[in-house]
Protein backbone atom coordinates (compact mmCIF):
# COMPACT_ATOMS: atom_id res chain seq x y z
CA UNK A 1 0.00 0.00 0.00
CA UNK A 2 1.28 3.47 -0.70
CA UNK A 3 1.29 6.59 0.91
CA UNK A 4 -1.96 8.14 -0.95
CA UNK A 5 -4.04 4.65 -0.86
CA UNK A 6 -3.36 4.68 3.18
CA UNK A 7 -4.88 8.47 2.83
CA UNK A 8 -7.46 7.58 0.88
CA UNK A 9 -8.49 4.52 2.68
CA UNK A 10 -8.16 6.86 6.43
CA UNK A 11 -10.19 10.00 5.45
CA UNK A 12 -12.54 7.50 3.88
CA UNK A 13 -13.22 5.47 6.98
CA UNK A 14 -13.55 8.79 8.88
CA UNK A 15 -15.84 9.89 6.43
CA UNK A 16 -18.40 6.75 7.05
CA UNK A 17 -18.54 7.87 10.35
CA UNK A 18 -19.43 11.22 8.94
CA UNK A 19 -23.11 12.51 8.16
CA UNK A 20 -23.52 13.12 4.36
CA UNK A 21 -24.42 17.10 4.91
CA UNK A 22 -20.62 18.02 6.10
CA UNK A 23 -18.74 14.67 4.86
CA UNK A 24 -17.35 15.61 1.46
CA UNK A 25 -16.48 18.86 3.10
CA UNK A 26 -14.00 17.15 5.61
CA UNK A 27 -13.02 14.72 4.21
CA UNK A 28 -11.31 17.16 1.38
CA UNK A 29 -10.23 19.12 4.19
CA UNK A 30 -8.78 16.05 6.05
CA UNK A 31 -6.66 15.01 2.94
CA UNK A 32 -5.34 18.57 2.74
CA UNK A 33 -4.24 18.53 6.14
CA UNK A 34 -2.56 15.00 6.31
CA UNK A 35 -0.64 15.98 2.93
CA UNK A 36 0.48 18.93 4.75
CA UNK A 37 1.62 16.84 7.53
CA UNK A 38 2.95 13.96 5.96
CA UNK A 39 4.97 16.59 3.66
CA UNK A 40 6.75 17.78 6.88
CA UNK A 41 7.55 15.17 9.06
CA UNK A 42 9.10 13.47 5.52
CA UNK A 43 10.78 16.37 4.38
CA UNK A 44 8.84 15.70 1.30
CA UNK A 45 9.68 12.09 0.74
CA UNK A 46 7.17 10.39 2.04
CA UNK A 47 7.20 6.67 2.81
CA UNK A 48 4.27 4.54 4.12
CA UNK A 49 5.99 4.14 7.85
CA UNK A 50 5.97 8.25 8.17
CA UNK A 51 2.54 8.14 6.71
CA UNK A 52 1.43 5.21 9.57
CA UNK A 53 2.42 7.51 12.16
CA UNK A 54 0.90 10.52 11.22
CA UNK A 55 -1.96 8.69 10.73
CA UNK A 56 -1.57 7.12 13.74
CA UNK A 57 -1.07 10.51 15.79
CA UNK A 58 -4.14 11.58 13.91
CA UNK A 59 -5.87 9.22 16.04
CA UNK A 60 -8.25 6.56 15.28
CA UNK A 61 -10.57 7.31 12.40
CA UNK A 62 -13.60 6.32 14.38
CA UNK A 63 -12.64 9.16 17.10
CA UNK A 64 -11.62 12.01 14.81
CA UNK A 65 -15.10 11.33 12.96
CA UNK A 66 -16.49 11.39 16.44
CA UNK A 67 -14.61 14.67 17.12
CA UNK A 68 -16.14 16.27 14.15
CA UNK A 69 -19.50 15.26 15.31
CA UNK A 70 -19.08 15.30 19.20
CA UNK A 71 -22.92 16.39 19.71
CA UNK A 72 -24.14 15.15 16.46
CA UNK A 73 -23.98 10.57 17.44
CA UNK A 74 -27.01 8.72 19.01
CA UNK A 75 -24.60 6.39 20.58
CA UNK A 76 -21.14 7.55 19.60
CA UNK A 77 -17.75 5.10 19.32
CA UNK A 78 -16.99 5.15 23.36
CA UNK A 79 -20.23 3.38 24.24
CA UNK A 80 -20.94 1.65 20.43
CA UNK A 81 -18.66 -1.34 21.12
CA UNK A 82 -20.86 -2.06 24.42
CA UNK A 83 -23.69 -1.29 22.78
CA UNK A 84 -23.39 -3.75 20.14
CA UNK A 85 -22.92 -6.60 22.56
CA UNK A 86 -25.86 -6.07 24.43
CA UNK A 87 -27.93 -5.84 21.16
CA UNK A 88 -26.36 -9.08 19.57
CA UNK A 89 -26.74 -10.89 23.21
CA UNK A 90 -30.75 -9.48 22.93
CA UNK A 91 -31.14 -11.02 19.49
CA UNK A 92 -29.48 -13.68 20.01
CA UNK A 93 -32.12 -14.71 22.76
CA UNK A 94 -34.99 -13.60 20.82
CA UNK A 95 -33.92 -15.57 17.55
CA UNK A 96 -33.30 -18.63 20.18
CA UNK A 97 -36.51 -18.43 22.12
CA UNK A 98 -38.18 -18.03 18.38
CA UNK A 99 -36.73 -20.93 17.11
CA UNK A 100 -37.74 -23.19 19.49
CA UNK A 101 -41.54 -21.95 19.27
CA UNK A 102 -40.69 -22.51 15.26
CA UNK A 103 -40.02 -26.41 16.63
CA UNK A 104 -43.15 -26.41 18.26
CA UNK A 105 -45.11 -24.96 15.48
CA UNK A 106 -43.50 -27.48 13.08
CA UNK A 107 -44.12 -30.32 15.34
CA UNK A 108 -47.99 -29.51 16.14
CA UNK A 109 -49.32 -28.51 13.05
CA UNK A 110 -49.70 -29.02 9.19
CA UNK A 111 -50.65 -27.70 6.19
CA UNK A 112 -52.13 -24.14 6.11
CA UNK A 113 -51.94 -24.08 10.07
CA UNK A 114 -48.17 -24.79 9.59
CA UNK A 115 -47.84 -21.65 7.32
CA UNK A 116 -50.19 -19.43 9.61
CA UNK A 117 -47.64 -20.61 12.51
CA UNK A 118 -44.66 -19.99 10.55
CA UNK A 119 -45.84 -16.76 9.51
CA UNK A 120 -47.15 -15.47 12.91
CA UNK A 121 -43.93 -16.74 14.44
CA UNK A 122 -41.65 -14.83 11.73
CA UNK A 123 -43.23 -11.62 11.75
CA UNK A 124 -43.60 -12.41 16.04
CA UNK A 125 -39.42 -12.35 15.83
CA UNK A 126 -39.29 -8.89 13.85
CA UNK A 127 -41.68 -7.11 15.98
CA UNK A 128 -40.12 -8.38 19.38
CA UNK A 129 -36.60 -7.81 18.07
CA UNK A 130 -37.57 -3.80 16.95
CA UNK A 131 -39.03 -3.38 19.95
CA UNK A 132 -36.35 -4.61 22.44
CA UNK A 133 -33.32 -2.99 19.98
CA UNK A 134 -35.22 -0.24 20.44
CA UNK A 135 -35.12 0.01 24.57
CA UNK A 136 -31.55 -1.02 24.38
CA UNK A 137 -30.79 1.52 21.79
CA UNK A 138 -33.06 4.37 23.77
CA UNK A 139 -30.83 3.15 27.08
CA UNK A 140 -28.02 3.56 25.38
CA UNK A 141 -28.95 6.72 23.49
CA UNK A 142 -29.50 8.27 27.60
CA UNK A 143 -25.83 6.85 28.57
CA UNK A 144 -23.98 8.55 25.74
CA UNK A 145 -25.41 11.82 26.72
CA UNK A 146 -25.09 11.29 30.49
CA UNK A 147 -21.47 9.91 30.63
CA UNK A 148 -20.30 9.96 27.17
CA UNK A 149 -17.31 12.78 27.76
CA UNK A 150 -16.13 11.20 30.75
CA UNK A 151 -15.72 7.90 28.91
CA UNK A 152 -12.60 6.52 26.89
CA UNK A 153 -12.34 4.87 23.57
CA UNK A 154 -12.26 1.45 24.00
CA UNK A 155 -8.82 0.31 25.00
CA UNK A 156 -9.07 -2.54 22.53
CA UNK A 157 -9.90 -0.18 19.77
CA UNK A 158 -6.63 2.16 20.38
CA UNK A 159 -4.75 -0.68 20.49
CA UNK A 160 -5.78 -2.36 17.95
CA UNK A 161 -5.82 0.42 15.65
CA UNK A 162 -3.23 -0.15 12.61
CA UNK A 163 -3.34 2.33 9.71
CA UNK A 164 -1.36 -0.61 7.35
CA UNK A 165 -5.16 -2.87 7.73
CA UNK A 166 -7.69 -0.01 6.88
CA UNK A 167 -10.18 -1.06 4.42
CA UNK A 168 -9.97 -0.24 1.15
CA UNK A 169 -12.30 2.79 -0.22
CA UNK A 170 -15.29 0.87 -1.67
CA UNK A 171 -16.58 1.93 -4.99
CA UNK A 172 -20.03 0.52 -5.01
CA UNK A 173 -20.60 1.78 -8.45
CA UNK A 174 -17.89 -0.35 -10.37
CA UNK A 175 -19.08 -3.22 -11.82
CA UNK A 176 -17.35 -6.69 -12.47
CA UNK A 177 -17.74 -7.33 -15.98
CA UNK A 178 -17.17 -10.99 -15.74
CA UNK A 179 -19.50 -11.59 -13.27
CA UNK A 180 -22.61 -9.18 -15.06
CA UNK A 181 -22.29 -10.96 -18.41
CA UNK A 182 -22.33 -14.14 -15.93
CA UNK A 183 -25.67 -12.72 -14.66
CA UNK A 184 -26.89 -11.76 -17.93
CA UNK A 185 -26.66 -15.14 -19.77
CA UNK A 186 -28.37 -17.00 -16.83
CA UNK A 187 -31.41 -14.46 -16.72
CA UNK A 188 -31.75 -15.06 -20.21
CA UNK A 189 -31.35 -18.41 -19.62
CA UNK A 190 -33.74 -18.72 -16.90
CA UNK A 191 -36.38 -16.52 -18.76
CA UNK A 192 -36.39 -19.31 -22.13
CA UNK A 193 -36.54 -22.16 -20.00
CA UNK A 194 -39.53 -20.65 -18.32
CA UNK A 195 -41.57 -19.58 -21.43
CA UNK A 196 -40.03 -22.46 -24.47
CA UNK A 197 -39.39 -25.21 -22.34
CA UNK A 198 -42.29 -25.40 -19.48
CA UNK A 199 -42.39 -29.38 -19.61
CA UNK A 200 -38.57 -28.99 -18.35
CA UNK A 201 -39.81 -27.78 -15.25
CA UNK A 202 -42.88 -29.92 -14.71
CA UNK A 203 -45.63 -28.10 -16.78
CA UNK A 204 -46.89 -30.07 -19.66
CA UNK A 205 -49.25 -29.27 -22.35
CA UNK A 206 -51.58 -31.85 -23.09
CA UNK A 207 -54.34 -30.91 -25.71
CA UNK A 208 -56.12 -27.63 -25.64
CA UNK A 209 -56.93 -27.57 -22.22
CA UNK A 210 -53.37 -27.51 -20.85
CA UNK A 211 -53.34 -30.18 -17.76
CA UNK A 212 -50.01 -29.15 -15.71
CA UNK A 213 -48.46 -31.71 -14.50
CA UNK A 214 -46.72 -30.39 -11.62
CA UNK A 215 -47.70 -26.44 -11.20
CA UNK A 216 -51.26 -25.34 -11.19
CA UNK A 217 -52.71 -23.11 -13.71
CA UNK A 218 -52.88 -20.09 -11.42
CA UNK A 219 -49.13 -20.08 -11.29
CA UNK A 220 -48.56 -20.46 -15.12
CA UNK A 221 -50.74 -17.20 -15.45
CA UNK A 222 -48.41 -15.48 -13.53
CA UNK A 223 -45.15 -16.70 -15.53
CA UNK A 224 -45.32 -14.00 -17.69
CA UNK A 225 -45.16 -11.63 -14.73
CA UNK A 226 -42.06 -13.24 -13.33
CA UNK A 227 -41.03 -13.28 -17.34
CA UNK A 228 -41.54 -9.11 -17.38
CA UNK A 229 -39.32 -9.24 -14.05
CA UNK A 230 -36.68 -11.47 -15.28
CA UNK A 231 -36.36 -9.53 -18.42
CA UNK A 232 -36.57 -5.77 -16.87
CA UNK A 233 -33.79 -7.54 -14.84
CA UNK A 234 -31.85 -8.16 -17.72
CA UNK A 235 -32.32 -5.10 -19.12
CA UNK A 236 -31.09 -3.15 -16.77
CA UNK A 237 -27.93 -5.04 -16.53
CA UNK A 238 -27.43 -5.35 -19.98
CA UNK A 239 -27.48 -0.99 -20.04
CA UNK A 240 -25.05 -0.95 -17.20
CA UNK A 241 -22.99 -3.30 -18.57
CA UNK A 242 -22.60 -0.97 -21.87
CA UNK A 243 -22.70 2.00 -19.43
CA UNK A 244 -19.77 0.64 -17.73
CA UNK A 245 -20.97 1.37 -14.09
CA UNK A 246 -23.43 1.98 -12.15
CA UNK A 247 -25.19 5.89 -11.81
CA UNK A 248 -28.10 7.10 -9.60
CA UNK A 249 -30.65 7.05 -12.51
CA UNK A 250 -29.60 2.70 -12.76
CA UNK A 251 -29.32 2.70 -9.20
CA UNK A 252 -33.40 4.05 -9.37
CA UNK A 253 -34.41 2.31 -11.85
CA UNK A 254 -33.32 -0.99 -9.75
CA UNK A 255 -35.07 0.37 -7.36
CA UNK A 256 -38.23 -0.13 -8.94
CA UNK A 257 -37.48 -3.22 -11.08
CA UNK A 258 -36.63 -4.52 -7.52
CA UNK A 259 -39.97 -3.51 -6.52
CA UNK A 260 -41.84 -4.80 -9.51
CA UNK A 261 -39.82 -8.23 -8.80
CA UNK A 262 -41.40 -7.95 -4.64
CA UNK A 263 -44.85 -7.52 -6.00
CA UNK A 264 -44.86 -10.25 -8.67
CA UNK A 265 -43.38 -12.53 -5.72
CA UNK A 266 -45.99 -11.35 -3.10
CA UNK A 267 -48.69 -12.38 -5.79
CA UNK A 268 -47.47 -16.12 -6.45
CA UNK A 269 -46.79 -15.84 -2.44
CA UNK A 270 -50.42 -14.96 -2.09
CA UNK A 271 -52.13 -18.11 -4.53
CA UNK A 272 -53.51 -20.64 -2.62
CA UNK A 273 -51.89 -23.29 -4.46
CA UNK A 274 -48.61 -22.82 -6.54
CA UNK A 275 -47.82 -26.41 -7.36
CA UNK A 276 -50.91 -29.61 -7.13
CA UNK A 277 -48.15 -31.40 -4.93
CA UNK A 278 -48.84 -30.20 -1.23
CA UNK A 279 -45.30 -30.21 -0.47
CA UNK A 280 -43.81 -28.05 -2.65
CA UNK A 281 -46.35 -25.07 -2.38
CA UNK A 282 -45.57 -25.40 1.29
CA UNK A 283 -41.81 -25.11 0.44
CA UNK A 284 -42.67 -22.78 -2.27
CA UNK A 285 -44.28 -20.33 0.13
CA UNK A 286 -41.21 -20.62 2.93
CA UNK A 287 -38.91 -19.88 0.09
CA UNK A 288 -40.84 -16.63 -0.71
CA UNK A 289 -41.91 -15.53 2.68
CA UNK A 290 -37.72 -15.34 2.99
CA UNK A 291 -37.37 -13.54 -0.40
CA UNK A 292 -40.32 -11.04 0.38
CA UNK A 293 -38.29 -10.25 3.60
CA UNK A 294 -35.10 -9.95 2.62
CA UNK A 295 -36.27 -8.36 -0.94
CA UNK A 296 -38.10 -5.79 1.30
CA UNK A 297 -35.16 -5.03 3.46
CA UNK A 298 -33.11 -4.85 0.34
CA UNK A 299 -35.14 -2.21 -0.77
CA UNK A 300 -34.64 -0.26 2.27
CA UNK A 301 -31.17 -0.51 2.01
CA UNK A 302 -31.42 0.53 -1.52
CA UNK A 303 -33.33 3.63 -1.11
CA UNK A 304 -31.11 4.42 2.32
CA UNK A 305 -28.09 4.63 0.47
CA UNK A 306 -29.71 6.93 -2.84
CA UNK A 307 -31.64 9.16 -0.07
CA UNK A 308 -28.28 9.47 2.59
CA UNK A 309 -25.48 8.71 0.29
CA UNK A 310 -23.90 6.06 2.63
CA UNK A 311 -23.73 2.43 2.50
CA UNK A 312 -26.63 0.91 4.57
CA UNK A 313 -25.24 -0.98 7.55
CA UNK A 314 -26.59 -1.66 11.41
CA UNK A 315 -23.42 0.36 12.29
CA UNK A 316 -23.99 3.39 10.40
CA UNK A 317 -27.60 3.26 10.77
CA UNK A 318 -27.37 3.31 14.43
CA UNK A 319 -24.14 5.46 15.21
CA UNK A 320 -25.02 8.49 13.95
CA UNK A 321 -29.04 10.56 13.22
CA UNK A 322 -30.21 10.99 9.89
CA UNK A 323 -29.18 14.74 8.28
CA UNK B 1 -14.39 1.22 51.40
CA UNK B 2 -12.49 3.22 48.51
CA UNK B 3 -9.79 0.89 47.51
CA UNK B 4 -6.13 2.31 46.92
CA UNK B 5 -5.83 3.14 42.94
CA UNK B 6 -2.66 1.76 41.35
CA UNK B 7 -0.03 3.90 40.10
CA UNK B 8 -1.36 3.27 36.57
CA UNK B 9 -4.69 4.43 37.31
CA UNK B 10 -3.11 7.36 39.00
CA UNK B 11 -1.38 8.33 36.11
CA UNK B 12 -4.60 7.65 34.33
CA UNK B 13 -6.72 10.04 36.33
CA UNK B 14 -3.95 13.04 36.43
CA UNK B 15 -4.00 12.60 32.17
CA UNK B 16 -7.91 13.17 32.18
CA UNK B 17 -8.18 15.80 35.06
CA UNK B 18 -4.73 17.79 32.46
CA UNK B 19 -7.15 17.17 29.38
CA UNK B 20 -10.09 18.73 31.10
CA UNK B 21 -7.93 21.84 32.32
CA UNK B 22 -6.28 22.33 29.04
CA UNK B 23 -9.55 21.99 26.87
CA UNK B 24 -11.60 25.26 28.33
CA UNK B 25 -8.38 27.12 27.35
CA UNK B 26 -7.67 25.42 23.93
CA UNK B 27 -10.51 27.91 22.09
CA UNK B 28 -8.88 31.04 23.60
CA UNK B 29 -5.47 29.73 22.40
CA UNK B 30 -6.88 29.18 18.90
CA UNK B 31 -8.41 32.22 18.27
CA UNK B 32 -5.42 34.00 19.64
CA UNK B 33 -3.14 32.89 16.81
CA UNK B 34 -6.06 33.84 14.48
CA UNK B 35 -6.42 37.46 14.28
CA UNK B 36 -4.57 36.76 10.74
CA UNK B 37 -5.34 34.19 8.57
CA UNK B 38 -3.77 30.44 8.91
CA UNK B 39 -4.30 27.10 7.33
CA UNK B 40 -4.66 23.97 9.86
CA UNK B 41 -1.00 22.71 9.78
CA UNK B 42 0.44 26.29 10.08
CA UNK B 43 -1.64 26.94 12.91
CA UNK B 44 -0.94 23.50 15.00
CA UNK B 45 2.86 24.68 14.07
CA UNK B 46 2.22 28.25 15.25
CA UNK B 47 1.07 26.90 18.61
CA UNK B 48 3.78 24.34 19.03
CA UNK B 49 6.36 26.63 18.66
CA UNK B 50 5.10 28.33 21.41
CA UNK B 51 4.24 25.99 23.85
CA UNK B 52 0.94 24.63 23.12
CA UNK B 53 1.08 21.38 21.64
CA UNK B 54 -2.74 20.10 20.64
CA UNK B 55 -3.39 16.76 18.92
CA UNK B 56 -4.42 17.21 15.28
CA UNK B 57 -7.24 15.27 16.11
CA UNK B 58 -8.76 18.02 18.97
CA UNK B 59 -7.53 20.81 17.22
CA UNK B 60 -8.86 20.55 13.18
CA UNK B 61 -12.37 19.63 14.26
CA UNK B 62 -11.97 22.85 17.18
CA UNK B 63 -11.82 24.77 14.51
CA UNK B 64 -14.65 23.50 12.31
CA UNK B 65 -16.83 23.77 15.79
CA UNK B 66 -15.77 27.62 16.47
CA UNK B 67 -16.25 28.39 12.71
CA UNK B 68 -19.94 26.46 13.27
CA UNK B 69 -20.57 28.81 16.20
CA UNK B 70 -19.61 32.09 14.33
CA UNK B 71 -16.23 33.05 15.78
CA UNK B 72 -14.45 31.40 12.84
CA UNK B 73 -14.78 32.14 9.02
CA UNK B 74 -12.95 29.62 6.23
CA UNK B 75 -12.40 29.64 3.00
CA UNK B 76 -10.38 27.38 0.45
CA UNK B 77 -7.62 29.16 -1.27
CA UNK B 78 -4.45 28.11 -3.39
CA UNK B 79 -1.14 29.82 -2.69
CA UNK B 80 2.03 29.92 -4.40
CA UNK B 81 0.62 26.96 -6.53
CA UNK B 82 0.25 24.37 -3.50
CA UNK B 83 -2.58 22.32 -2.98
CA UNK B 84 -5.60 23.79 -2.12
CA UNK B 85 -5.92 24.98 1.69
CA UNK B 86 -8.61 25.84 4.02
CA UNK B 87 -7.82 29.03 5.78
CA UNK B 88 -9.60 30.00 8.72
CA UNK B 89 -9.46 33.58 10.70
CA UNK B 90 -11.08 35.36 13.03
CA UNK B 91 -14.71 36.45 12.13
CA UNK B 92 -15.56 40.35 13.54
CA UNK B 93 -18.07 38.37 16.35
CA UNK B 94 -14.92 35.92 17.28
CA UNK B 95 -13.14 39.38 17.63
CA UNK B 96 -15.96 40.56 20.01
CA UNK B 97 -15.85 37.62 22.17
CA UNK B 98 -11.70 37.12 22.12
CA UNK B 99 -11.39 40.66 23.27
CA UNK B 100 -14.46 39.68 25.98
CA UNK B 101 -12.44 36.55 27.11
CA UNK B 102 -9.42 38.35 27.13
CA UNK B 103 -10.78 40.20 29.64
CA UNK B 104 -11.86 37.31 31.43
CA UNK B 105 -9.10 35.26 31.26
CA UNK B 106 -6.98 37.94 33.20
CA UNK B 107 -9.18 38.62 35.56
CA UNK B 108 -9.45 34.88 36.15
CA UNK B 109 -5.73 34.79 36.51
CA UNK B 110 -5.26 37.15 39.29
CA UNK B 111 -7.79 35.15 41.35
CA UNK B 112 -6.41 31.80 40.39
CA UNK B 113 -2.66 33.09 40.90
CA UNK B 114 -4.00 34.25 44.51
CA UNK B 115 -6.08 31.05 44.99
CA UNK B 116 -2.65 29.22 44.26
CA UNK B 117 -0.56 31.46 46.57
CA UNK B 118 1.71 32.01 43.61
CA UNK B 119 0.98 36.04 43.85
CA UNK B 120 0.60 37.73 47.29
CA UNK B 121 -2.24 40.00 47.76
Amino acid sequence: MDTNEMIDRYVNEVGEHLPRKTRADIEMELRSLLLDTLEEQSGGEPTPKIAAEVLREFGHPEEIAAQYHADEFLIGPKVFPTYKVVVTITLVVIGVLHLVGLGFVVWQSAGETLIDGLLSTIFSFFRTAVINAGIVTLVFAVIERVAGDSLDLPEKQQKTWDPFALPPVKDPDRINRGELVVEIFFLAAFAAWLNFFPDWFGAENFGEEGIFALFTPEFIALVPWFTASLLLDLVLKTAVLIQGRWNRIARWLEVGKDLFGLYVAYRIFGLDEISIVPFFTWGAKAILGIVLIIGALEIIGQLYRLLLGRPFTPKTFIKSRFV
Amino acid sequence: MRCMATNSEKEALYEKLLLELRRGVLMLAVLSQLQDEQYGYSLKQSLDERGMEINEGTLYPLLRRLESQGLLESDWQVVDDTRPRRYYKMSQDGETVYANLVQEWQALGVVMDQLLGLKKK
